[in-house]
């Protein structure tokens, strides 16, 4: 098994909208090694929940078109994409989808092996994502034993118990005899963290799991949830728009903007507030947060805009755009050591 | 597209400290019991529609009703009571009469008859049918629903599907004109042939042995676009099911889909197909009818035909009866399939 | 749940199989059509119930189809059977839409009182088989087609209803209503603006063709089966064309039985298919 717990390549994903399709993530680049924390920063509607979701094959939607190659475990998962799909890149996205459902199959049959056990994942909103006909304590009991652990009918009820328990929440014994959708949104949210670490897995894939909680509980939920990826040696890939936290908890970060990554590296690097930015758009993040820390005015209208089909996504908010720029895409280009960028124009920025 | 049935719309169950198969088993209790007590005023409510469409009429079919209701007076002498009571008066004897069993007497076509001595052995012949009719639609609407979602997308197949579908917008009754005028030619060709000798029944009407018994329910089945519409709404309705966000937690903890699927699937189907009862219902008038065979819908046809109104008011009761029954019984499963048509306090 | 249906895994069907079911559903409702127009315009080839042709004459140029058992043209009873059915029909329409308004407003929107009696109305309803109290009217009425049809239509209240609750609970989930009234829109203009045009009109137009479809299965088998139930001849309808015909089969002359045949599916066969293909456009904007 190599080193690499995960390994994205050129993951590009077109979906079907009602316009036709559309490009949702472009040639997305990605190394996590075992053991780390990395986080996947991007504002909503950038592209990180299709990912995520691409990988796992768990999309919702009809998953598109996908190229590229993504590395689960050593195990590459998408090997056997190109028998189903073809992608004419040549121009506009145009595509020939051979077999979807094919596709669909194939991808989950992949994934039977790993699914629930080796890697998991908490959605991104748990009262939706999660089966509503179980109970909490039935679905905490099949992640425990989805880990393989053979226990007795009494020991797994007692085990989920205390998982419920370690999620700072009461009563639970009625709780785990409740159905999820008779939970608060928070409630669900900490059950599905529970869920997802209960199967003691490799990789937890974590998205934006703490966007429906209050700020004490945020804070809380994440550093018990790093403790227990760290004590089991295990990976967290936690996507997110939460700046502290990534920077509290990661190693390694990709910023994402429009389904492209712009820049990605050490945490210490690119999120510490000394940094001078080399990309525009972190420059952006990190002085929208600094601006709303000391009262400064804040900068007015939204960042996100569907990106023109060539060329740097950011280039309609970039102040420094050049020529080049509107032609020719950028890409990730070394550095310094691990520090990537995507930027035609060398140099800090400001 | 789930447009719930008129069944009641929001089911209450009291959460207990019990254990979860108990607390299900008490909540679908009192279920029944609220369902039940709506199933009894609503069938009151369709005894006096029925009453006052038969009275609305500039005719004075509705005193046939209390004809030989009673067997003490005669039927002139019981008219005349009838006639003088009020409106109201006249519509609770009725109904006293009717829920003891004593829906009056025939009045044309069996003259003389109890009513509920005819409606009782008919009542069992339909039943079968329905019954028989309904699961078919079912199962062939499931399957074609099934194999155009999950299965390939070669459009030829589509076509097929498709086509097959559609063969459902023929009539009922021109399915068993078919099959009878086919079916003599047949026999007459055959006889002519020297193939076989003219069987007894030869020519009409065809007796409900077991190869036109199984004919009639795949007409049914079939037929007055039962099979488009099933096909149509089980598909919609696994579509939903299989592609609702929940699904990403369940294959995420490998649970097993199709059981997870067939849950979500099964109260909007179970509603659908209560909601075709009454559809089917109509099919089963007219094919009993064309094809001349005994039960509840060749007797409302031919009470209809004759202006027989006990009879016919009964056989709408009758069925009023079953469907209302029919509808508790899938709304209680469906219930116990989704926790989420529980609305817990 | 309303975002997720337009993503689904999937979808319902693809855009252009979509457009040809409703295109075949029109193509189907063409002959029929013709037909109401040439009666309406008095353009009919011969009077339907002149006894002119010869008996069971095959089809030639005076007699586009041939002619019936008793001599009549053919082509001009089946235009006629549409003409004469199209009153009754769009009748049970208006009926159906009144009655299912009211109620399903009453039902959705009227507070507890008036939502309990017009939802135990439309349960009460629902709960007598359609056709049963078709024959009941028929019987009564002595087969006058106008109060058969409005029986029909009344049987389909229950269903625009439903169409109309189900439009409401959805902008009630969406907080759309609360939202309406807070801005001060007055509840005329909710319920027949935007829930009902805005929001239903798609279900209804469905329900709609749903129950053309079937008051014309009602029509033609009452009037197949006889009974003084349905149309009475001389009087032109479909089915009882076919009842008239129906021997025809063992003497070869199965024109007249047949053609009365494809007009009653291919027009049912239309009014579903466009029915369905509203109902999946209107899947698809939710
Ligand atoms: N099933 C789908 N079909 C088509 N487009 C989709 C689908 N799901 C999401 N999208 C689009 O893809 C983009 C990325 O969405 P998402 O991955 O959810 O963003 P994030 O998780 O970063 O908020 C959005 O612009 C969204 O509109
Ligand atoms: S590539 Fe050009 S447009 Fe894009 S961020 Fe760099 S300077 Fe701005
Ligand atoms: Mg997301």
């Amino acid at each position: 098994m190599s080193d690499m717990a995960l390994k994205v390549e050129g993951l590009t994903i077109y979906l079907e909208g009602r316009t036709g399709m559309r490009r949702v993530v472009n040639k997305v680049q990605m190394t996590v090694p075992m053991g780390h924390i990395y986080a996947l920063l991007g504002e909503s509607g950038s592209g990180k929940t299709c990912i995520v979701q691409t990988i796992l094959g768990l999309h919702p939607g009809v998953p598109g078109v996908v190229s590229g190659t993504a590395e689960v475990l050593g195990l590459n998962v998408l090997e056997k994409l190109p028998k189903y799909v073809e992608l004419d890149e040549s121009s506009t996205p145009t595509a020939i989808r051979k077999d979807m459902h094919g596709w669909n199959r194939t991808i989950r049959d992949v994934w039977a092996p790993m699914m629930g056990s080796k890697v998991t994942l908490i959605p991104q909103d748990a009262t939706t994502a999660l089966s509503p006909f179980h109970t909490v304590g039935c679905l905490l009991q099949k992640a425990i034993s989805n880990s393989g652990k053979q226990l007795g009918r009494e020991e797994l009820r007692k085990e989920a118990l205390n998982w419920l328990r370690r999620m700072e929440m009461y009563d639970v014994e009625s709780v785990s005899n409740r159905y999820v959708h008779e939970l608060s949104g928070g409630m669900a949210q900490r059950v599905a963290i529970a869920l997802a670490l209960a199967s003691e897995p490799r990789i937890v894939i974590a998205d934006e799991p703490t966007t429906g909680l209050d700020a004490t509980l945020r804070i809380q939920l994440i550093a018990l949830m790093a403790s227990m990826v760290k004590n089991r040696k295990a990976t967290l890939f936690l996507v997110t728009h939460d700046m502290d936290a990534a920077r509290i908890l990661a190693n390694e970060v990709a910023v994402l903007y429009a389904g492209s990554v712009v820049e990605s590296g050490p945490v210490e690097k690119i999120l510490d507030p000394t940094y001078k930015p080399k990309h525009p758009y972190t420059w952006f993040l990190l002085e929208s947060e600094r601006r709303l820390l000391q009262g400064a005015e804040m900068f007015k209208g939204s960042r996100s805009i569907s990106p023109p089909d060539e060329g740097c996504p950011y280039i309609i908010h970039c102040p420094r755009a050049i020529e080049r720029c509107g032609a020719e895409r950028p890409t990730l280009t070394p550095e310094g050591d691990e520090h990537q960028i995507a930027c035609w124009v060398e140099g800090d920025y400001r | 597209m789930s447009d719930s049935t008129l069944s009641i719309s929001s089911h209450t169950l009291p959460i207990g400290p019990r254990s979860d198969s108990g607390r299900l088993i008490l909540g679908l209790l009192s279920l029944a019991a609220r369902e039940l007590i709506a199933t009894i005023l609503v069938l009151i409510g369709a005894s006096l529609l029925l009453f006052l469409v038969l009275k609305a009429a500039p005719s004075e079919d509705h005193l046939q009703l209390r004809l030989g209701q009673s067997t003490s007076v005669t039927a002139e002498q019981a008219g005349e009571t009838f006639a003088s009571e009020t409106l109201a008066g006249q519509y609770v004897t009725w109904l006293e009469g009717v829920v003891t069993g004593d829906f009056g007497t025939s009045k044309a076509l069996q003259r003389g008859r109890p009513v509920a001595d005819l409606l009782k052995p008919a009542f069992f012949a339909s039943f079968k049918l329905l019954a028989a009719g309904l699961f078919l639609s079912a199962l062939l609407g499931l399957l074609a629903a099934t194999l155009s979602i999950f299965r390939s997308r070669n459009p030829l197949w589509r076509i097929t599907l498709g086509l097959t579908s559609l063969t459902s917008a023929i009539p009922v009754f021109l399915y068993v004109y078919a099959l009878v005028a086919g079916g003599n030619r047949l026999i007459a060709w055959g006889a002519a042939q020297q193939h076989w000798q003219i069987p007894g029944w030869f020519p009409l009407p065809m007796s409900p042995d077991f190869v036109p018994w199984f004919f009639a329910v795949l007409i049914l089945a079939v037929g007055d676009g039962s099979l488009m519409d099933m096909t149509q709404r089980f598909g919609s309705e696994l579509r939903h099911s299989a592609g609702d966000e929940h699904m990403v937690g369940v294959r995420m903890m490998n649970i097993s889909v199709p059981v997870v699927i067939a849950r979500g699937f099964l109260p909007g189907a179970l509603s659908h197909i209560s909601r075709r009862i009454s559809f089917v219902l109509g099919s089963l008038v007219v094919l009993e009818a064309a094809l001349g065979w005994p039960g509840l819908g060749y007797l409302a046809w031919r009470a209809a035909a004759e202006r027989d109104m006990p009879v016919l008011l009964g056989a709408a009761l009758l069925m009023a009866v079953a469907l209302r029954l029919v509808l508790m019984v899938f709304d209680l499963v469906g219930t116990a399939a989704d926790p989420r048509r529980r609305v817990t306090k | 749940m309303i975002g997720s249906l337009r993503w689904s895994r999937f979808p319902s069907v693809t855009k252009s199989s979509r457009y040809l079911g409703m295109a075949i559903g029109i193509i189907c409702l063409v002959p029929a059509t013709l037909g109401v127009v040439a009666a309406a315009f008095g353009w009919l080839p011969h009077d339907p119930l002149q006894f002119i042709g010869e008996s069971n004459g095959g089809p030639s140029l005076q007699h586009f189809l041939g002619c019936d058992s008793l001599g009549r043209d053919l082509l001009s009873r089946l235009w006629a059977a549409a003409a004469y059915f199209t009153p009754p029909g769009a009748l049970a329409m208006v009926v159906a839409l009144s009655l299912g308004v009211v109620l399903g407003v009453a039902e959705s929107l009227g507070g507890r009182f008036w939502g309990a009696i017009s939802s135990w109305c439309l349960q009460v309803m629902d709960s007598l088989p359609k056709f049963v109290l078709v024959l009941l009217v028929a019987a009564i009425a002595r087969s006058n087609l106008i109060w058969i049809m409005a029986a029909v239509g009344a049987t389909f209240a229950p269903q625009i209803a439903a169409a109309i609750r189900s439009s409401v609970e959805r902008l009630r989930a969406a907080a759309f209503i609360e939202a309406e009234k807070s801005l001060g829109v007055s509840m005329t203009r909710i319920v027949f603006f935007h829930i009902l045009w805005g929001h239903a009109r798609h279900v209804i137009l469905a329900q709609l063709m749903s129950l053309m479809a079937y008051a014309l299965l009602v029509e033609t088998s009452l009037s197949y089966l006889g009974g003084e139930l349905g149309v009475q001849e001389p009087t032109p309808s479909w089915g009882n064309m076919i009842a008239l015909a129906r021997d025809g089969v063992f003497t070869g002359n199965l024109l007249p039985a047949i053609i009365p045949a494809i007009m009653i599916s291919i027009t049912i066969l239309g009014f579903s298919l466009v029915g369905q293909g509203l109902l999946q456009l209107w899947e698809e904007r939710a």
